[in-house]
């Protein structure tokens, strides 16, 4: 087994450093915590790059490790994307053998994904259907949450039940009988929004579903949960980079802190959570892309440890700044902020452990790979 | 990356399987009693070798076969997986032997390696002294050059194997006036030397397996001193790094048989005329356990990758060598918890878990790994 990158792939994380760095500074995160973000310019150059459709074909060299080398430079800078959620439509469009897809990867319109409801986890079934009138005409109704960047998006992907199985719809925002409310965020710069859909009136050709949906929604959510991870461990990389520098710079007792055993092993026992957790995002990335046995396992596994490790990295960093750290003044409650949302989403380290669990003990074979 | 194994991987497996199944040692009849488990591991070893596969990445003229690390790891997958016992010659093949590879002059390659690979010599490691543990550089056994041959004169303690032993790689100081980690020396002593005591010592799990090792005025002939005179240092942070990175790999595969067989063990139990595996709680105390040993096994990958690329293991062996020790704690924790008095109140998981707490000692302690972070890595100041 080899999880070294590819050139191409090192070539593609240099290139996300590049783009990223200048069109992603860590003051876009915080113009969205001041209410007065805009990133238009921003999922242009993702779109135009190519990475809203990266390691969607099987002849691209990037593969799913390539969509978490983009993640990670993400959640780096907590950039205001949908980068992920985008892969994961993407994912189920091409399954879908959908027409949609090319607007989808073109970012044309950028695309927001409302699958959480109000009283459901990712895996549930959605309560918010689609209901065909007597006339053949199709209605969505049911509302949702945590839809990142709702209010600025043109597309909105909504999960929902039709004749009994799940699919996904694709309406606009401006369509009648959305409406749409900004909420309150762990993380403001994911733009967190309510959706409530009343009645709106949805086209077949809109919609995502049909017998391979099911299979495909539950890969493109592995893929999502493990590039996720990837995300909340470059903000975890990007806590903790603060917090080393900070520790070489602060000075106590007359002596910088990072000379302090205590601050050191702190510090020393979040980098080597983040490398064991960064080494089965990887691992989870190639197994999901050779679509291996063991690759929904092994995307349970990278998300419980990885999702848990980036919240005791960016805890642990803030501990390492003091006073500082527990103020919005200073850049590291942006990252903080962005692992922490991020080690919810498509499920926490709770539910995919349980995951773990039912693979585990469901059958009589080893699980791990080779 | 590359998951699915190359051909070479392949086809060794397959040369594994055919000896295996061609009746080679079954480690349901490892023999109780310590030295004659010792004895029996040894014909193990030999048979093993005589079939090419121990250590099959070592240099062919020194009885390994060139092959890649990935094929030697892949061996030890399969032997493991298929329940064969470890190893007796572990600190030879793990720990000193990379370090004679690596440093060794052709002489010595010659005279040592293929011994250590038929298991027909064992090897110890006398790093520690009473005195030296962590801070290994304050150690006072001292080598006197007398001209053609050094006088070893001091003691080693928590040397494992040490009674089975017919070489013992003594760090030992060779120049009183140079600074701690600059006038030390990386000595071959011969176990059958007269002035050597090896005094065992009792482990926790009741074995053994370690001792106090005392040199009195020991002659060490002067073509046994692996580099040059006084530059012993490095060469031992290079055993010691092999004996934290791909050592770490091949017992993480052990570990995740003894899993396997946690499993198989729980799925027998009821409590309280319910399945053990039914409760949450044991669900999740096994899932935790199976997604570090997981965790680790991709670590491992990482870290050989590295080394393969770099031809040496690096200063991340430290992060293996911390994640064994949570996977390996985690398991032994689990195994208790989980099979409950089935396990407190017979030998084998009790010793699984007694062993597993000696993890974060041997090898540099989970602190000192931490130094090394800290220091070696962050870049943070000395503490
Ligand atoms: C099963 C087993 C097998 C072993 N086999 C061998 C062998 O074959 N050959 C060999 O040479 N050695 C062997 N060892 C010895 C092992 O390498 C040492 O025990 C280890 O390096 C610690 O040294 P020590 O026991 O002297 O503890 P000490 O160094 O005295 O440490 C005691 C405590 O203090 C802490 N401490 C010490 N220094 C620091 C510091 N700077 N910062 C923070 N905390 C610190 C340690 O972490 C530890 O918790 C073995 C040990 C075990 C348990």
């Amino acid at each position: 087994m080899d999880l070294e990158c590819s050139d191409e792939q090192a070539e593609l994380r240099q290139s996300a450093i590049g783009a990223l760095d200048r069109l992603a500074p860590l003051s876009l995160a915080r113009s969205f915590h001041a209410g007065d973000g805009e990133a238009t310019a921003l999922w242009r150059r993702l779109a135009e790059l190519g990475w809203l459709g990266v390691g969607l074909d099987s002849d691209d060299p990037f593969g799913v490790p390539g969509l978490c080398l983009l993640a990670e430079q993400v959640g780096r800078r907590a950039a205001p994307t949908t980068l992920v959620d985008t892969a994961l439509v993407a994912r189920v469009a091409a399954a879908c053998d959908s027409a949609q897809l090319e607007r989808i990867v073109a970012g044309q319109p950028p695309l927001a994904l409302a699958m959480l409801e109000p009283r459901s986890s990712w895996t549930s079934a959605p309560a918010t259907t689609v209901t065909r009138a007597a006339g053949g005409e199709l209605a969505l109704s049911g509302e949702k949450l945590g839809v990142h960047h709702a209010a600025s998006v043109g597309l909105l992907a909504v999960l929902a039940k039709l004749d009994g199985a799940p699919a996904v719809a694709l309406v606009e925002p401006a369509r009648a009988g959305v409406s749409i409310v900004p909420t309150p965020g762990i993380d403001p710069a994911c733009a967190p929004c309510r959706v409530a859909l009343h009645r709106v009136r949805v086209s077949e050709s809109e919609l995502l579903g049909g017998p391979a949906f099911a299979g495909a929604l539950a890969y493109a959510l592995d893929v999502a949960a493990v590039a996720s991870t990837a995300e909340g461990l470059g903000a975890a990389a990007a806590a903790l980079e603060l917090a080393v520098a900070y520790a070489l710079e602060r000075e106590q007792y007359g002596r910088v802190i990072g000379g302090f055993q205590a601050v050191a092993h702190l510090l020393a026992e979040q980098h080597a959570l983040r490398e064991t957790a960064w080494a089965a995002v990887l691992y989870a990335a190639a197994a999901l892309e050779e679509r291996t046995d063991d690759a929904a396992a092994a995307a349970a596994v990278a998300k419980a440890h990885g999702a848990a490790a980036a919240k005791v990295v960016v805890e642990g960093a803030l501990q390492a700044f003091g006073g500082v750290g527990f103020t919005r003044e200073h850049d590291l409650h942006l990252v903080y902020r962005r692992a922490l949302e991020c080690a919810g989403r498509f499920g926490g380290p709770p539910e995919h452990e349980r995951r773990v669990a039912d693979l585990l003990l469901s059958r009589e074979p080893a699980l791990a790979g080779t | 990356m590359r998951l699915t194994r190359s051909d070479a991987e392949r086809r060794i497996a397959e040369e594994v399987h055919s000896f295996l199944s061609a009746g080679a040692a079954d480690a349901r009849e490892l023999p109780e009693e310590f030295d004659a488990r010792i004895a029996w591991l040894r014909e193990w070893q030999r048979r093993l070798h005589e079939a090419g596969l121990v250590n099959v990445a070592w240099p062919t003229e020194h009885g390994g076969r060139g092959a890649t690390l990935g094929e030697q790891m892949v061996v030890e997958q399969e032997l493991a997986r298929a329940g064969a016992p470890e190893l007796i010659g572990v600190v030879g093949l793990g720990v000193v032997g990379p370090s004679i590879v690596a440093h060794g002059t052709a002489e010595q390659k010659r005279r040592w390696l293929p011994k250590i690979l038929s298991g027909e010599e064992i090897w110890c490691q006398g790093f520690s002294e009473p005195g030296a543990g962590s801070d290994l550089a304050a150690l006072r056994t001292v080598a006197e050059d007398r001209g053609d041959h050094w006088v070893l004169r001091g003691q080693k303690t928590w040397t494992s194997w040490a009674q089975h032993a017919t070489w013992c790689a003594v760090l030992a100081r060779t120049d009183l006036e140079a600074a701690a980690h600059k006038g030390i020396s990386y000595l071959v002593a011969d176990m059958r030397a007269p002035g050597i005591d090896v005094r065992p010592l009792e482990q926790l799990t009741g074995e053994p397996e370690f001792s106090e090792v005392y040199f009195d005025e020991v002659a060490v002939p002067k073509d046994q001193i692996i580099g040059a005179p006084n530059a012993g240092w490095s060469i031992a942070m290079h055993s010691l790094a092999h004996e934290r990175g791909p050592a770490v790999a091949a017992r993480a595969v052990k570990l995740r048989v003894l899993l396997d067989r946690l499993i198989a063990d729980a799925r027998r139990l009821e409590r309280d005329g319910r399945p053990v595996l039914e409760d949450a709680e044991v669900r999740s105390l096994l899932a935790r356990t199976h997604i570090q040993l997981e965790v680790l096994r991709c670590q491992s990958a990482r870290t050989v990758g590295t080394m393969i690329a770099k031809g040496r293991p690096g200063l991340e062996t430290s992060i293996d060598k911390l994640q064994l020790t949570r996977a390996e704690q985690l398991l032994g924790d689990t195994a208790l918890a989980v099979l409950g008095p089935a396990a407190t109140y017979a030998p084998g998981w009790q010793n699984v878990y007694l062993y597993s707490r000696a993890a974060s000692i041997y090898g540099g302690t989970s602190q000192v790994q931490k130094n090394i972070i800290a220091e070696r890595i962050l870049g943070l100041p000395r503490s």
